[in-house]
């Protein structure tokens, strides 16, 4: 069981509040010293699913294994998992560093050692100039690492964080994601982090898990959830994307709106669906930012004459590095992501031409 | 000054009309007479409190009924408020039968006591039958202090149980749910957590018992009449016999305001001080 020391284990894993499924027949393994999200719409049952692990939920089938124990029948407080949650939690009748020694006192460590520890993990999170102060006294963001402290004082053998930078503003947000990535790294505790962000998950994560409904829709690394998705709702959820219905005609073509693309299904490995390589009714996906306005970086590429849309600008915000273009083709809306020093600006109103290479279709 | 800001203060105005007509010019005016004694400026009316026996006698006695009162009142509607709180859909209706006995008046109260429980009560008749009991003797302790400490727990306990039940469901759960995990057992949680969490409405709810049952004046007198020296019911044989010594009465009834309101003053302090240290 190396490498599982201090990994979890769903095994068909299932729960039902009332009549209906929260979770239902979810398997999945964390590897040791994995950061692992678990993304989706809310009511997904990604919450019940961290409460499984941690505890607080019972599953009514299925086991839960930490390092290769099943869990069942073992209390919360004897699991050894470290909680973050939404709201902080901190206790607010005690300090900064009395949250952060509560475990270790709660667990009769020598005192010498909660000090030393208490003291190290507030300037590991940046809180060690504030270790007297009240949560009242402390910002979202300090209270949220003060948290974070005090999860990882008790040396858990996994770190559960559910939604903890959903009560935070961006900057915060941004900041705080990329601490966590950190710590966790640095401290190369198993980690699953719950999140309905998912260019969050993205962001920080080894491999992501995106629910729907109480079951796992895709599991993979973030580069796999973007770049192909298993389904129309994993390609819409992850990410920007352009969802065109129309058929799969075999033979790298697709048809859609009385044009055909090509798409080179076979020849791409990740392109590997069931649905992809049979003949019917399928959809494809493209970026908006793998959507290149033609006429602009046509010269350095091999045009293939098919993947050309031609439509009128609908629509654009500017995004900074990126101006996000509205195109109307054939009365149907399409994205596309454009540098915005790139060229001439773009007008509501103009025509516009704009292109995809095969290899960056994606069928479903 | 701006204009809404003109009718918030419009808006205050028969509040505050009649706060000064019923409240502060009669405490005001009692407080005045309560330094006369036949015309001359004296603390005699505050003095006789050590001095005289019935006087003390009746602050003390005033003390211990409402200290245990706002005690037993805690204990036994904590559970209850508790057992409400998660009573889920009866929640609403058990919340409503709980303020009914607030809706009496405490003369109802004390007279419900002597049909259930007093010498020919109800209930002492039932128990009559089942065991050798003297009802004289069994409905004595009605009629003491000790009795109005039970007759005053039916109207102080719902306070205690309103009070509580709004606070176990602005109760912070995720702290508990912290604590566990971080390995804490049920003592440390009890201790550390949840009394800290609760503490503050428990100690208002416990005051605000202590205030009412000082004040409570209606049920003590149908049970026990005048008999049982209690503060409110000296103050009205002071006010109300043959031998009507205003002055002393208005001495006493300042005695007990102050009394009271110092209850309330002390647990605001600790309450605040302990949940900012740093204001």
């Amino acid at each position: 069981m190396n490498g599982w020391k201090n990994g979890v284990e769903l095994i068909a894993v299932s729960k039902l509040y009332g009549n209906t499924y929260a979770v239902r027949d979810v398997s999945l393994a964390v590897r040791e010293g994995e950061f692992l999200s678990v993304v989706g719409p809310s009511g997904c049952g990604k919450t019940t699913m961290l409460r499984m692990i941690s505890g607080f939920a019972v599953p009514d089938s299925g086991e839960v294994r930490i390092g290769g124990e099943p869990m069942k029948g073992v209390p919360v407080r004897e699991r050894r998992v470290g909680i973050v949650f939404q709201n902080y939690a901190l206790f607010p009748n005690m300090t900064a560093y009395e949250n952060v020694a509560f475990g270790m006192e709660a667990q009769n460590w020598p005192k010498a050692r909660i000090e030393n520890k208490a003291a190290e993990l507030l300037e590991m999170v940046g809180m060690g100039d504030r270790a007297g102060a009240y949560p009242r006294q402390l910002s979202g963001g300090q209270q949220q690492r003060v948290a974070l402290a005090r999860a990882l004082a008790i040396e858990p053998r996994v770190l559960l964080l559910d939604e903890p930078l959903s009560a935070l503003d961006a900057k915060v947000r941004n900041t705080l994601r990329f601490e966590i990535k950190r710590i966790q790294r640095d401290s190369g505790i198993t980690t699953v982090y719950v999140t309905h962000d998912q260019e969050e998950a993205l962001s920080i994560s080894d491999r992501v898990a995106l629910m729907r409904g109480g079951m796992l829709e895709q599991v993979g690394t973030p580069a796999e959830l973007y770049a192909a998705p298993v389904s129309e709702f994993a390609a819409d959820f992850i990410g920007v994307n352009n969802i065109l219905r129309g058929t799969y005609l075999g033979e790298g073509r697709f048809a859609w709106n009385g044009r055909v693309f090509v798409v080179e299904a076979q020849r791409e490995s990740r392109q590997a669906t069931p649905r992809g390589t049979a003949p019917g009714p399928a959809a494809m996906t493209v970026r908006p930012e793998r959507l290149v306005p033609a006429g602009l970086d046509l010269k350095d590429r091999r045009v293939d004459p098919f993947n050309v849309l031609e439509g009128k600008v609908v629509g654009k915000v500017f995004l900074g590095p990126l101006t996000r273009v509205a195109l109307s083709v054939d009365g149907e809306m399409l994205l596309m992501d454009i540098l915005s020093a790139a060229g001439e600006p773009l007008n509501v109103g103009d025509p516009l031409k704009a292109y995809f290479d095969a290899s960056d279709a994606h069928l479903l | 000054m701006n204009k809404t800001r003109l009718y918030l203060y419009l808006l205050l105005l028969p509040e505050t009309a009649l706060l000064a007509a019923f409240l502060a010019w009669p405490l005001l005016l009692v407080l005045w007479e309560s330094f006369f004694v036949e015309g001359n400026l004296s603390h005699a009316n505050y003095s006789s409190l050590f001095v005289k026996n019935l006087y003390r006698e009746s602050f003390f006695t005033s003390l211990a009924l409402s200290v245990s009162t706002a005690f037993l009142g805690t204990l036994l509607g904590l559970p209850v408020s508790y057992a409400i709180h998660r009573s889920g859909r009866y929640k609403s209706f058990l919340m409503a039968l709980t303020s009914v006995p607030l809706t009496f008046s405490g003369l109802v109260v004390g007279f419900a006591f002597i049909v259930l429980l007093g010498t020919s009560g109800f209930f002492t008749l039932l128990l009559k039958r089942f065991v050798d009991i003297n009802p004289l003797e069994f409905s004595a302790f009605l009629f003491t202090w000790r009795g109005l400490v039970v007759a005053y727990l039916y109207f102080l306990v719902p306070r205690m149980i309103l009070t509580m039940t709004v606070a176990w469901s602005n109760a912070d759960w995720s702290l508990i749910e912290a604590a566990t995990s971080l390995g804490a057992g049920r003592r440390v949680i009890l201790f550390r957590v949840l009394l800290p969490m609760l503490g503050p409405a428990i100690l208002s709810g416990s005051s605000l018992l202590f205030a009412v049952s000082m004040g409570a004046f209606g049920t003590a007198f149908a049970l026990t009449g005048t008999a049982v020296k209690i503060l409110p019911m000296v103050i009205y044989t002071q006010v109300s016999d043959m031998s009507s010594d205003i002055a002393q009465a208005d001495a006493l009834a300042i005695i007990l305001t102050v009394t009271t309101t110092l209850v309330i003053m002390i647990y605001e302090r600790t309450f605040r001080e302990k949940r900012s240290p740093f204001p």
